[in-house]
């Protein structure tokens, strides 16, 4: 079903709309839930939180990529959920990701000024536009939708030593970019 | 690991829609033509078309689409060589002429024969299925072809797992002059069985150039050839039929557009 058909469903509240988002994009969801959570139930769980919000968010608000905006919601509320769970219980899947990450702060800086949410993702934007295609492709595949890197491998037809060491380059140029930028996160 | 990681990470998830959908794209075709699930998605379609499809000379796609002629051969470059493409592309300067070429990927040919067992082969042999071998002869290198593996071991056949996939990847380096070599691990949902496969997309020339193992015996099938053989789960996907006007018509899994300068 095409996606207006189904945020037409959304709009005259015609419960079939949960049904179709979930036939349609619910295994994209579901992943990108399973890639941050690390477990199948937890990710179910966010897959019915995404539908409810779904169905509560439309009409009021109209997405224009539907797949791409259930995807957001799905990655936050999988954020939120392991954030609740708090350290205890963490994926080492998403630790990973987020020592990975590490490497990108600039280091020397006292945190004195911190930068908001959304300027950060301004610049991340702009920094990730400026690579080439397949360097894209890495790296949202990776720290978007949390991916393994031997999936990435296999998906992109290369070595998993490479994808690492493509990343590796990656956070480099990352944290340079955040370094002339003076950016302190 | 410092809050500040975390904050990053959240920062990713306003990633631009723009950004998303070209990797998204990017990364489709690459998972079309070289990764698992979605290769064996449409490899299992194929099966379906294979059985399903009437055999006429229509010039359309079994989707409807319009059918692209992979283009006459090129006995010394050994590619297709029909420019299917031209794009003009914004560069920051100039505006550049793109030219593409289209590769079909051939997945199946001919009607196939599910009771028929080859040989095992002998340490160091690479054997190609008779479906193969019809492909090669009869279309050449008007495409390149979508292949599964079977690995013999002292003419017992092995059961594909990580290790044995990954020494054989290692071994062609994952890949062998432009071709490539896959592994993936699949589900038939159906019968909740998973099993392993290991691919080789290449050209003619790749295909009777491929390496031999001297420590493994190698049976060289078209992709559904041996997933219809094996009996393996039909799943929805896009596949469509190519008149190569040989003596059967091809079923192609795919295709993919090569800039050429």
């Amino acid at each position: 079903m095409e996606d207006s058909e189904i945020i037409r469903l959304y709009c005259n509240r015609d419960e079939q709309a949960v049904e179709e988002t979930e036939k349609k994009y619910g295994s994209y969801c579901f992943s990108i839930a399973k890639n941050i959570l690390g477990n199948e139930e937890d990710a179910r769980e966010c897959l019915n939180d995404m539908l409810t919000q779904a169905w509560l968010s439309i009409p009021t608000h109209i997405p224009d990529n539907l797949k791409f905006w259930l995807g957001k919601v799905i990655r936050n509320i999988s954020i939120n959920l392991r954030k609740k769970q708090n350290r205890k219980k963490r994926h080492d899947g998403m630790d990973v990701i987020l020592s990975e990450l590490e490497e990108c702060i600039p280091s020397g800086n006292t945190v004195e000024s911190y930068l908001e949410s959304e300027e950060l993702s301004r610049i991340l934007n702009m920094w990730i536009k400026t690579l080439s295609d397949k360097d894209q492709v890495i790296f949202v595949m990776r720290y978007w939708k949390g991916v393994s890197v031997k999936e990435i491998a296999r998906h992109q037809g290369i070595t998993a030593k490479k994808v690492s060491q493509r990343l590796y380059e990656l956070r480099n140029k990352l944290r340079e970019k955040l370094e002339m930028e003076d950016i302190y996160i | 690991m410092s809050k500040d990681s975390e904050k990053l990470f959240d920062a990713m998830g306003n990633i631009d829609d723009e950004i998303l959908k070209k990797t998204e794209n990017r990364a489709g075709k690459n998972k079309m033509w070289f990764g698992g699930t979605s290769l064996f998605a449409c490899i299992c379609l194929v099966a379906v078309a294979l059985i399903i499809t009437s055999r006429n000379n229509s010039n359309k796609t079994g989707n409807g689409s319009e059918i692209i002629e992979a283009g006459s051969s090129n006995e010394e470059t050994n590619t297709p060589d029909t420019i299917v493409n031209e794009t003009d592309k914004e560069t920051e300067d100039e505006t550049e002429k793109i030219k593409t070429v289209r590769y079909y990927f051939v997945s199946g040919y001919g009607e196939v024969d599910t009771n028929k067992r080859y040989d095992a082969p002998q340490n160091g042999e690479i054997l190609l299925s008779d479906g193969l071998k019809n492909a090669i002869d009869d279309i050449g290198d008007k495409a390149f072809y979508s292949v599964y593996f079977e690995l013999y071991k002292d003419g017992i056949k092995v059961e594909l797992n990580d290790e044995i996939i990954e020494n054989e990847m290692k071994r062609v380096g994952g890949r062998y002059q432009d071709g490539e070599v896959q592994s993936g691990l699949f589900t038939d949902t159906k019968e909740g069985i998973k099993y392993y496969s290991l691919a080789f997309f290449g050209s003619r020339e790749q295909l009777t150039n491929y390496p031999s193992n001297s420590d493994l015996g190698i049976i060289m099938y078209l992709s559904t050839e041996l997933m219809i053989r094996d009996g393996r789960e039909i799943v929805d996907n896009n596949i469509f039929e190519l008149d190569f006007e040989t003596r059967e018509k091809a079923v192609v899994c795919g295709y993919r557009d090569k800039r050429v300068e």
